[in-house]
């Protein structure tokens, strides 16, 4: 047996999936019109620099919610009393880049591949109180992640100099989270999983030519989507912690883009 | 399945009789604007926003198995699910009239289980239909014959089920149940709700030419709702029916969609 009975499962559940998004793209490939098959083709690379708000959604963990009694993760495990000095946890601003790579079709459809990390710059920290007493808990999370989007888009040339295309597909994403609580400033439980998952993907991108060739890009995404529960891979506490990647939310970026034949 | 059937049929015939409305409605009452038909194909995630409910039973599942040594657990996974959908569009100058129709369940099943040390396996399994009729008024950004940008909103009538069941939900050597492990969660043999309510959804697309009459499309399509509180079709773990806890259904979700769309030229 190659893999695990489990492993195996999911194996199938996943092809399943590949099967229909094969099939779809190859229906659409037979509604295309055959001389699309002649016309020359288009190529484009680019680069990009973001921002990607809520970064790791909720960033829930099963010690969250069973030992801090917060069932929406880190937006419920804010909590204050007077005699208290507790901070607020906001969730993540994630800064993200990226490169990209597209194909033009008949100047009107486009296929784009890109390659893209994204980590947590801000938020992510805070201090509460959990327990009847109650207790300080001083908590702080990380969320990076890298992921592979590959959308199928329609283009469209607007005045002379600018392109708007709207793009929809999927995207192979795997993340690494962190999250670490210290109780009373004593004892202090770390997490650490790392997983992928294939959220659904939706890109608006603009384009403005500043020459023939080279264009400012400026683009809003969103992923949907997010994994099975992973186990806690930091053993050194003695805890074990369960949580899932998240990998829904927006991103906004501005770049550049570069096309091998011009517009 | 039956209900599924006699649910598809109210909405075709609902259908057809809002396409002959809009054919006529074309043909008598305006002399300008146009006509298109469509078929779509797409996928979603996340159906019936049922992955925070699939992440607490996986949450139980794992928080059990950490105080129980010798629990086998298999996670609930939370499929993709392909859309399949059909629509009628009245557009004029600027503005869109659209009535679709679409229908999405998972082709791969919700199920996961527990098996407690010594005790027999509890396979939980979630099946999830969504069949909803979205009315979408909108605004047309035209960049070329028949290339056009769009955005619009309106109000979506949604026909969902949940059915929740479970093979052993109840086990006293050793004790377990998902309601003593988290009070939200059930440990009755089946959980279901079905409902008909109306929400509400964003869309944004694009659809260029591909020939005189006929045009691609992509399309995203955010939605969001909450039915009343629906009485459950259950049966507890001792095999009685129940009709308690009622529950409402939520259909916050996002699909993806791709179409070929017909002008219809009268």
């Amino acid at each position: 047996m190659i893999f695990p009975l489990c492993k195996r499962k999911e194996q199938v559940k996943t092809n399943k999936f590949g099967v229909f998004f094969f099939g779809l793209i190859s229906f659409f490939l037979f509604f295309m019109p055959k001389k699309l098959f002649s016309v020359p083709l288009n190529y484009a690379i680019g680069g990009y620099l973001g921002i990607a708000p809520s970064l790791g959604c909720d960033l829930q963990s099963m010690r969250q919610y069973y030992f801090y009694n917060s069932q929406s993760g880190i937006d419920g495990l804010n909590r204050t009393q007077e005699g208290y000095e507790t901070k607020n946890g906001d969730r993540l601003l994630g800064l993200v880049g990226g490169i990209s790579g597209k194909i033009l079709i008949f100047e009107n459809y486009q296929f784009r591949i890109a390659f893209n990390y994204a980590s947590g710059i801000l938020g992510g920290e805070g201090t509460t109180l959990y327990g009847s007493t109650p207790d300080l808990l001083e908590f702080r999370y990380s969320f990076r992640t890298i992921d592979i989007p590959f959308v199928f888009g329609i283009v469209i040339p607007f005045w002379k100099d600018i392109k708007v295309s709207f793009n929809c597909g999927t995207a192979f994403a795997y993340g690494w989270y962190t999250n670490s609580f210290t109780e009373n400033g004593v004892t202090t439980y770390k997490g650490k999983f790392s997983g992928k998952a294939f959220p659904l993907t939706i890109l608006l991108e603009a384009e403005y030519f500043i020459t023939d060739k080279l264009a400012v890009t400026s683009s809003l995404s969103y992923y949907r989507g997010s994994s099975k529960l992973f186990t806690d891979e930091y053993d050194e506490d003695g805890d074990v912690d369960y949580a899932r990647l998240n990998f829904s939310g927006y991103r906004y970026s501005i770049g550049v883009m570069y096309y091998f034949l011009s517009i | 399945m039956r209900m599924k059937k006699n649910i598809f049929f109210k909405i075709l015939i609902t259908f057809s009789t809002l396409f002959a409305l809009c054919f006529i409605w074309h043909t008598y009452g305006f002399a300008i604007g146009e006509v298109a038909v469509g078929l779509n194909a797409g996928a979603t995630y996340d159906l019936n926003a049922m992955e925070e409910l699939a992440s607490r039973y996986n949450l139980a599942m794992e928080y059990y198995s950490a105080n129980n040594a010798g629990t086998e657990t298999d996670q609930i996974t939370v499929p993709h699910a392909p859309v399949f959908g059909l629509n009628v569009r009245y557009q004029f100058n600027f503005f869109f009239f659209r009535i679709g129709y679409h229908y999405t369940a998972p082709f791969q099943s919700m199920d996961g289980s527990i098996t407690p040390a010594g005790g027999t396996r509890n396979k939980i399994k979630m099946d999830v239909f969504q069949a909803s009729v979205p009315t979408t008024i909108g605004l047309l950004v035209p960049m070329g014959s028949r290339s056009y940008f769009f955005i619009g909103c309106g109000p979506s009538l949604h026909h969902t089920s949940i059915t929740i069941t479970q093979s052993n939900p109840v086990q006293t050597s050793p004790d377990f149940s998902f309601a003593s492990i988290d009070r939200s969660l059930s440990s009755n043999k089946r959980d279901s709700y079905t409902g008909a309510f109306v929400g509400y959804h964003l869309m944004i697309g694009a659809e260029i030419p591909v020939h005189d009459k006929f045009t691609v499309s992509v399309e995203w399509i955010h939605q969001q709702g909450n039915s009343h509180q629906i009485e459950n079709d259950g049966i507890g773990a001792d095999d009685a029916e129940l009709k308690t806890p009622k529950k409402s259904i939520n259909v916050m979700g996002d699909f993806v969609l791709f179409g070929i769309n017909y002008y219809i030229v009268f």
